[in-house]
């Protein structure tokens, strides 16, 4: 379990590297589909959502 | 124990005690639950989500061509054994499969490649479990970018593998 933020940049202050990379990839498109389209309810995703970062403890 | 229930550990499920219907996990590989399904790859089974296949299969390249195809396969033999799909793991080369089983010790593997799959073994039984000196390791491997890589492959063969195998069908 992490102890303090685990990404930093050279100054050592925690940087969010995760948006950085999704940032360069053709993650928002999938991201921005999942969400926007699709079958499945928008409250089901939501609850969906919120359990799995409920038992993954996810601050999210 | 389920209340009421007996244990089949042979099974695997929990039966009612009355004689009723086993529970099934999972269907056996080839036997996937989508009857709309063309056949039972996981091609045809995202192809019932097309848009979505493409923005999914778009994503992935890319994140594995962020890490390269060999660390990439050690680590979809590795998530397959955790995860027992074992039609990949047997459809694999059977050297990788070497290593990826015993990668705490064989000498083929490169200081990047054993840390990068202590880390996905660790992602996949237990991602509480990781701790600041394996993320410090391999921010001295890999730097920012690459550990966010590395965690992102981790995380699409933790989650796709389990999907294609909830669904029974083959693949990766």
């Amino acid at each position: 379990m992490s102890t303090s933020p685990r990404l930093r940049d050279a100054e050592g202050k925690p940087i969010n590297a995760v948006a950085e990379y999704f940032s360069s990839t053709p993650y928002g498109d999938l991201y921005g589909h999942f969400w926007s389209h699709g079958l499945v309810e928008q409250s089901i995703k939501e609850v969906a959502r919120l359990r799995n970062a409920t038992i993954t403890d996810c601050g999210l | 124990m389920c209340a009421g229930h007996v244990w089949t550990p042979a099974r695997r499920s929990c039966s009612p005690a009355d004689g009723g219907r086993p529970i099934r996990y999972a269907p056996a590989m080839g036997e996937t639950w989508i009857n709309a399904a063309a056949d039972s790859s996981a091609e045809s089974l995202l192809a019932l989500r097309p848009d979505l296949a493409g923005h999914l299969e778009a994503f992935d390249s890319h994140a594995a061509a962020s890490i390269g195809p060999r660390l990439r396969t050690l680590l979809e033999i590795r998530a397959a054994q955790l995860l027992r799909n074992e039609g990949y793991v047997a459809s694999a080369d059977p050297e990788l499969v070497d290593q990826a089983t015993n990668w705490y010790s064989h000498a083929a593997l490169s200081d990047v490649e054993r840390t990068s799959i202590e880390v996905c073994e660790a992602f996949l039984i237990d991602h509480h479990s990781i701790t600041d000196d394996q993320i410090l390791r391999l921010q001295h491997l890999l730097g920012e970018q690459g550990t966010v890589a590395l965690l992102m492959n981790i995380a699409m063969l933790d989650g796709f593998t389990k999907f294609r195998r909830v669904f029974a069908v083959e693949g990766i």
